[in-house]
């Protein structure tokens, strides 16, 4: 009998992923939703578009702006979060910036791509479930990007689940992959995005101290839930796709 | 609003064809540190840290406050940054730039957060008096290596900073003059000390370079970048790349050792220098120290 | 102001005329009183005691949370009408198109007088005070659901997402996500007693939480209709462009006050509507016929879709 986590995963388990596309109808170019356990967000992409402001039109490429919304009943107690929150601004660079070096920017020239992303729901991994949103919708936009961006988390508890096979002399206890919103303030962890199918990381995003030598096995953790992600995002996409094609087929 | 000049094509493909042959256009090694000079003030709590030519003040100042009420044993601890128009003509004052938010956020994730500072020994009454350190953080010139530079002057400041001593008695607190009573250090639990490494594309090998304490115009060339903030005792307490070229996770484990290695010798450069402006300090009172130590050995 | 439409004189023209024609025609074909389709989701948010997510084609897509706090009631022993209004606080967020920034203003539709005072220009106080104000008109009497025990009760957070830029939400919109939301809340069981002042105990079991709106009881909770009149005719769930050539305009909120989808009138607002086919100026009072025509549309025809969202919230509660 192997030793279960708080919510009763194992520590190499994912939480429930549901992704789902053009959620948002017509009102947007693209829509994404991604459940991952109880943390939600939906994304929704504008563009490429002319840019609000002339001083943001790039002659080189397009510029990538992000808006991230934290709804006032997404925690467990109500809060507002302002425009000037500091989580919120965290959230915008990083995503901003992590799909300004993926999307094909060349290509569209002069024009804007903005994101904005709502987080319903928060239950540890909200980076990662906004990045794995804005991926899903910038694909449903029909944005030129150079391959999926995947993002999980892994967290490294203090003490192993134990039980677990060879776990007695086990003083390095195995990370846990994709940590809720209680192991994530409970033990260090860490945020990492890949791109494409292979071990190219584009984020790495930790805030609590670790011992390095930990950190290899966090990030191999981290990166194997990345392409467990990405199956799960490319089914999504498939099956949508291939509805679509159907749909109009007939 | 002043822009700072783009990087003409000629520099650009000079620079990077150069770094394929492992050349960096100041002849340094690619993952050397430039020359890290600390120059500390008449004051405790103030250093100018100069790396090349990039040039940080920190200045440390404590003063007496009412604590948070969710936190009635802890200090407070700010750090402020801001980027004018001395550090270059690029910035301007009121309006932060994303660079400005990025310094700000790490040096709090690596400072603050990492809790380098006790938070708890700052407080003079529970609930009532704390002392609330404050960290401002000015740079006079921008050459690359802002980040690293701002948070080896943040931590060696705060290493030199004195506190003075307060008694407590009943309601009231005396906080003694500095001539009164020697005034103490802050008790600092570890140092956290901010690596930046800088991505350029492949070389020979397939392999993603990685740079070092990047110059102003390494900076604006690369294709990514990625901060990791360690101590000496290897602890890492923050990693933070968004975005930017996407590299191998074996390359970032390099990049996290490597990081650690050179935290080890500036925080031993660091130490010494802090031990070297002691001795400089009480120079003058030397006689004064040997009693001391006499008392204490009887 | 009517809601800006990017219609130019002669479309605006030409749409009011197949509009006032017998029978009319609207844009998208649909027959006057037919509604277009609405996305409903609701009691998908964990942590919120109640929530609703509606999408409609035009108008766009909108979040509810309902959260309830336990609070004590205000020191006064005599709790009037005035106190018991800060049980329920709403407020509208509108997010930004991404690039060109937070929606300021929020008036809702171009309700007259939505908000009183507060007005539409008070940043989102518009939207708010008008959610608000047909909830506690309601009828369903929904202050007396909010008591606990004797000095406490329930304070309702209802925060509403919208999250489509936009400087006028559809009314029907707005008010139905609230709706949905507020029909799929539920509140923990007390299980202390009623008449003691002590702070109320909850059973930590949500099989055996208490709906807000007890299922299959009337009033239902209200909503709120738009309804525009061209000459004759009147339409139900006009579209941006049918409003901007619409002689009058109401919207109507009801609540459904038995299982048939008869509906009780709560509130008629008038709202602001276009220009009349172009000529400014010339726009038309509200004959009695008209305004009775109007508002018995919105009776009969919304039963059907007040009640059919009620039963699809149903439905998912009972599948969740």
């Amino acid at each position: 009998m192997e030793g279960l986590r708080n919510d009763g995963r194992r520590w190499n388990e994912l939480r429930r992923i549901h992704c789902q596309l053009s959620t948002s109808g017509s009102s947007a170019d693209g829509s994404a939703y991604v459940e991952q356990g109880f943390t939600k967000v939906l994304c929704t992409v504008t563009g490429p578009a002319e840019p609000g402001s002339r001083q943001r039109g790039r002659s080189d490429g397009a510029t990538v702006v992000c808006e991230v919304y934290f709804a006032a009943f997404s925690g467990t107690d109500r809060i507002k979060r302002g425009r000037n929150d500091k989580k919120v601004q965290e959230l915008q660079t990083a995503v901003q910036k992590t799909f300004a070096s993926v999307i094909l920017t060349h290509l569209l020239a002069r024009s804007e791509i903005a994101i904005s992303l709502h987080v319903l729901s928060q239950d540890g991994g909200t980076l990662a479930a906004c990045i794995n949103a804005t991926t899903l919708a910038l694909i449903d936009a029909g944005i030129p990007m150079a391959d999926y961006v995947c993002a999980c988390t892994a967290g490294q508890p203090a003490i192993g689940l134990g039980g677990g096979s060879g776990g007695g002399d086990d003083d390095e206890p195995d990370p846990y992959l994709d940590v809720n919103y209680l192991e994530e303030s409970d033990i260090p962890s860490l945020t990492v995005a890949t791109v494409g199918g292979g071990e190219k990381v584009a984020v790495v995003s930790m805030e609590s101290r670790v011992r390095i030598e930990r950190l290899e096995a966090m990030l191999a953790v981290g990166i194997s839930g990345c392409a467990r992600v990405r199956e799960i995002m490319d089914k999504e996409v498939r099956r949508y796709g291939k509805e679509k094609l159907d749909g109009t087929g007939e | 609003m002043p822009k700072e000049p783009e990087t003409s094509l000629a520099e650009k493909t000079f620079v990077l064809e150069a770094l394929k042959q492992n050349l960096r256009v100041d002849g340094r090694e690619l993952h050397a540190f430039r020359d890290v000079q600390l120059i500390f003030g008449d004051d405790y709590g103030f250093v100018d840290v100069r790396l090349g030519k990039t040039r940080v003040l920190a200045r440390i100042s404590a003063e007496v406050t009412k604590p948070r009420s969710d936190r009635p044993f802890e200090g407070l601890f700010t750090i402020s940054t801001e980027l004018g128009p001395m550090a270059s003509p690029a910035f301007e004052v009121g309006r932060p730039s994303e660079l400005d938010h990025t310094i700000s956020r790490i040096l709090e994730r690596s400072i603050r957060r990492s809790h380098a500072l006790d938070a708890e020994s700052l407080c003079i009454v529970t609930a009532q008096r704390v002392w609330s350190i404050r960290a401002d953080v000015h740079f006079l010139s921008h050459d690359g290596s802002l980040l690293d530079a701002s948070c080896i002057a943040v931590i060696t400041a705060l290493a030199h900073f004195r506190l003075p001593v307060v008694t407590v008695s009943g309601e009231d607190i005396t906080i003694h003059d500095v001539e009164e009573r020697v005034p103490v250090p802050l008790s600092i639990l570890h140092w956290p000390i901010c690596v930046t490494f800088s991505f350029f594309g492949d070389d020979e090998n397939g392999e993603t370079m990685y740079l070092l304490d990047a110059t102003a115009q390494e900076e604006a060339l690369r294709a990514g970048d990625m901060t990791i903030t360690v101590n000496k005792n290897g602890e890492i307490c923050q990693i933070a790349k968004s975005g930017g070229v996407a590299v191998e996770a074996e390359i970032l484990m390099r990049c996290a050792r490597l990081a650690a290695e050179k935290v080890k010798v500036i925080d031993k450069m660091i130490g010494d220098a802090l031990r070297e402006d002691e001795l400089r300090r009480n120079k003058g009172n030397l006689d004064w120290l040997k009693e001391g130590r006499a008392e204490n050995d009887r | 102001m009517p809601p800006p439409t990017p219609l130019s004189p002669p479309e605006l023209s030409y749409l009011f005329t197949s509009l006032a024609l017998e029978p009319p025609i609207r844009p998208d074909l649909r027959a006057p009183f037919q509604f277009r389709p609405i996305v409903a989701e609701c009691s998908f948010l964990p942590h919120c005691n109640g929530s609703s997510r509606i999408c409609m084609a035009e108008s766009g897509e909108c979040i509810v949370g309902i959260k309830a706090e336990v609070e004590k009631d205000t020191a006064s022993k005599y709790a009037t009408v005035i106190e018991r209004d800060k049980w329920i606080e709403v407020s509208v967020e509108v997010a930004g198109g991404g690039a060109s920034g937070p929606g300021s203003g929020v008036g809702v539709g171009g309700i007259s007088g939505a908000g009183g005072a507060s007005g539409k220009d008070e940043g989102d106080g518009g939207a708010a005070v008008w959610l608000k104000e047909g909830l506690l008109a309601g009828g369903a009497g929904i202050l007396d659901r909010l008591v606990i025990s004797k000095g406490w009760h329930w304070k309702l957070y209802i925060d509403v997402l919208l999250l489509t830029p936009t400087s006028h939400p559809s009314p029907l919109l707005l008010s139905a996500a609230t709706n949905m939301a507020l029909d799929s809340t539920f509140l923990p069981k007390l299980v202390s007693p009623h008449d003691v002042d002590d702070i109320p105990a909850f059973s930590d079991d949500w099989n055996i939480s208490v709906p807000l709106y007890e299922p299959s009881t009337f009033p239902r909770p209200p909503m709120s209709l738009p309804v525009i009149a061209v000459g004759d005719n009147v339409f139900l769930d006009p579209s941006v462009a049918e409003v901007a050539a619409a002689e009058v305009g109401l919207v109507v909120t009801l609540t459904l006050a038995d299982s048939e989808g008869h509906c009780d009138i709560v509130g008629v607002r008038g709202m602001e509507v276009g220009r009349g086919g172009g000529k400014e100026g010339e726009r038309k009072g509200i004959s009695r016929k008209l305004l009775r025509q109007m508002v018995s549309a919105c009776v009969k025809e919304a039963g059907d879709v007040i009640k059919g969202l009620g039963e699809s919230t149903r439905q998912q509660m009972f599948r969740a």
